[in-house]
């Protein structure tokens, strides 16, 4: 969350402050009970059997349950009886024998609020399992998926990467991943679309994903219906593991692209996560771009990150300080700015680029990027294209537990500066471009193309 | 305590029965109690003055220059880093910020411009509002400057402060030329907590402006040390909404800083070369 700049001074008051301070919004950990399938929990239960003494059961509960209490935006606990719930879960906690059952209790207490970004962080050190944390998770085969139409559709293929080269395309249909073949896929009329079809992809990723070199079997449906098995070999994937505070790894992606369509010029970025390692590149990529006919922001598979980023991101496209939306917490308020940026990596005064601007968004991306996407539409600096975001966007932190896990808690709610609560709700965009099966066989992206289209049409 | 806790029960029972009757003839015995209680708290001078004593503040305010150095850490987050703050008369400070995975962030003053370098938002100007406390804090003899920097100090209460008895001293900045002194109280005011045993300032609380609005703040000093010849609270924690910060001074330096080093960044030079950005 968090940002951290502003003073830091002797004075009579002893060392003032250091404002603002980055909350980390982080990637949505938890959709409330809803992600404990899939997301830390899952996880978790595999490196749960760790012995722990009452007591120590006892004391991490107990800080999780207070923790979360005392900083809750909403005094209420979202309706909630947070009194109740400790007293139901207090006696499961004291028979906890391994430190996976205190997980799982505290799990299923922040469940009962159905919020996003409450989740248990294992400790780090916690022995390496199968889908831990500090699984090697370096190698990939170059593609990534959706669940639409009642299936799993390939929706990107990195260009020239194993699948690419074996010949996959977006638009095939992905049947089973290893030994996970995915069924009872979510209807896009259930309301927990998004956060069910962020779970498949989350445990085919978790089969996607591995060690370099390492195999990994793929049956598919091409474009013709024939299905087809592929046995691919894992390569580097094009990422680069960062930390912060108490979160899990992130594996970071960047890229920017100038796409040259009908005449014009037009940039298009996409990163994997709001963390500082981006910030650099992105500069560079906009100092490159302001000649361009339009830019676009693609912040699909953006699950979010320091939330104090958005500021300085969004402050590439404003000449002056506008307000992209509001935390609320229950003590006290900040409101995130679009930070004017005039000046470039290389110390010279520029212009914030002031050309068509297009954010993509769909489902899987969350909480940092909602902020952003939610606050530059609100502030009529950007036309966004695509798919309703998660609605995960609670501004959250960490605290670290008795046993050695942190938990990650929300502290606040966010609103757009035109009074849009976005959690649960997501960022609808102004453009919404489905994702059909049709669509990817025939453009490979059509949300990308409706993007070049639309600047296009500002000219 | 107990005759602190004695004085607010008379203070709440005052209050609360003349909102509803005039006071009886016990009322006015615990009126006068309480008036010849406020007329005992020492005047805000004297323990400020104390704590320039106790500190040898104003021996500090005649050096040239000095550095601090520490760590510091966003509470229960697992984010720490390292600080050098560096200043010099009459009214430089470069203050350098390191929390790791957050980035280095710089900012400076220098008498007219007060800056920020943020790895994630970029180069700005602090203007305005923003720019009060930079200008208290960057003048390097606080003491001489005292009433050059405040209008008003005045003790305004007794109470207890972070688990200590404290004098609750009000302190209000001067506004910056041209700005509007109403509009801008409440982040010109802020609040000082001394010790009524050691004298020592335990604490402050103020409105802090900063470019995502503005901002309470709470900072206890928990221990102080002596390097040298002065006594300075080594170990702080600045309260914010949501966050934590615990700051630790492991150094201290008299005159050795480089003047040098004062010098304004190339981004905030480009900054001043063409319009600054308005501050909100």
């Amino acid at each position: 969350m968090f940002s951290h700049s502003g003073l830091l001074l002797a004075n009579r008051r002893g060392l003032l402050l250091a404002l603002p301070l980055v909350f980390g919004c982080a990637t949505p950990l938890a959709g409330g009970s809803d992600s404990t399938a899939s997301g830390t929990v899952a996880r978790a239960t595999r490196i749960q059997d760790e012995a722990i003494t009452s007591q120590v059961a006892v004391e991490t509960f107990e800080k999780a349950w207070s923790a979360i209490g005392e900083t809750h935006f909403d005094p209420d606990m979202n309706g909630v009886d947070w009194d109740a719930v400790h007293d139901e879960l207090l006696p499961r906690a004291r028979e906890a024998k391994t430190v996976g059952d205190v997980r799982e209790v505290i799990q299923e207490m922040v469940g009962r609020l159905g919020q996003s970004h409450f989740a248990v962080l294992p400790a780090r050190s916690a022995p390496d399992q199968e889908g831990a944390y500090d699984r090697d998770v370096d190698g990939g085969v170059g593609l990534d998926v959706r669940v639409r139409e009642g299936r799993v559709l390939v929706s990107s293929v990195e260009a020239q990467g194993p699948a690419w080269r074996a010949g996959v395309r977006p638009g095939w249909v992905l049947l089973r991943s290893g030994s996970y073949a995915p069924n009872e896929l979510p209807d896009k009329d259930d309301p927990q679309f998004r956060k069910r079809a962020y779970a498949v992809r989350q445990r085919i990723e978790g089969r996607l994903f591995g060690s370099i070199g390492e195999q990994v079997e793929l049956e598919l449906r091409n474009g013709d219906d024939e299905t087809v098995t592929l046995d691919l070999t894992r390569e580097k994937r094009r990422v680069e593991k960062h930390a912060f505070g108490d979160l899990p790894p992130f594996y970071l992606h960047f890229e920017a692209e100038s796409i040259e369509r009908d005449g014009l010029r037009i940039g298009r970025i996409q990163f994997s996560n709001w963390f500082l390692p981006v910030m650099q590149p992105l500069n560079k990529a906009v100092d490159r771009m302001r000649d361009h006919d339009g830019m676009i922001l693609d912040l699909r598979g953006n699950g979010g990150g320091a939330a104090a980023m958005t500021m300085g991101i969004a402050g590439h496209f404003f000449t002056e300080r506008v307000p992209l939306g509001t935390q609320k917490m229950r003590d006290g308020e900040f409101t995130y700015v679009a930070m004017p940026q005039l000046v470039n990596a290389r110390g010279q005064r520029v212009e914030p680029f002031q050309g068509p601007l297009v954010i993509l968004i769909d489902e899987t991306s969350a909480s940092s990027s909602e902020v952003f996407a939610g606050g530059m539409q609100a502030a009529g600096r950007a036309h966004v294209i695509g798919e309703t975001s998660m609605g995960a966007v609670l501004p959250a932190r960490t605290t670290h537990l008795p046993n050695g896990d942190a938990i990650l808690h929300a502290l606040g709610d966010f609103t757009t500066p035109d009074g849009r609560l976005l959690e649960g709700i997501g960022v609808v965009p102004d453009e919404p471009v489905p994702l059909t099966r049709a669509a990817l066989l025939a453009s490979g992206d059509p949300q990308l193309e409706a993007a070049l289209r639309w600047i296009a049409s500002q000219r | 305590m107990k005759s602190k806790r004695t004085r607010i029960l008379l203070f709440s029972l005052l209050v609360g029965t003349t909102l509803v009757a005039p006071p009886s003839a016990r009322q006015e015995t615990a009126a006068a109690v309480s008036a010849s209680k406020a007329v005992e708290l020492p005047a805000a001078k004297k323990l400020i003055e104390r704590y320039f004593e106790l500190t040898n503040a104003k021996a500090l305010g005649q050096t040239k220059s000095k550095r601090l150095a520490g760590k510091i850490e966003i509470v229960g987050m697992g984010i720490e880093g390292k600080f050098e703050s560096l200043s010099a008369s009459p009214s430089l400070s470069r203050t350098k910020m390191d929390l790791g995975a957050m980035g280095e962030t710089l900012q400076g003053y220098d008498g007219k411009v007060a800056w920020m370098v943020n790895p994630m938002m970029g180069a700005s100007l602090m203007e305005g509002k923003e720019l009060l406390p930079l200008r208290v804090e960057g003048t390097y003899d606080k003491v001489g400057a005292l009433h050059e920097l405040y209008e008003s100090m005045k003790t305004v209460g007794r109470e207890t402060f972070e688990g200590k008895d404290c004098y609750k001293v009000e302190t209000v900045m001067r506004p910056l030329e041209g700005m509007d002194a109403e509009a801008t109280k409440k982040v010109r005011t802020g609040y000082e907590f001394y010790d009524a045993e050691t004298g020592l300032m335990a604490g402050s609380m103020m409105t802090a402006a900063s470019p995502m609005g503005d901002i309470e703040v709470t900072v206890v000093n928990t221990k102080y040390e002596t390097f040298g010849d002065y006594l300075i609270p080594t170990k702080t924690l600045q309260k914010m909404p949501g966050a934590n910060m615990a700051i630790t001074i492991e150094s201290l330096e008299i005159d050795t800083v480089d003047p040098s080093v004062f010098a304004l960044p190339a981004a905030i030079q480009a900054l001043l070369e063409v319009e600054p950005a308005k501050a909100q």
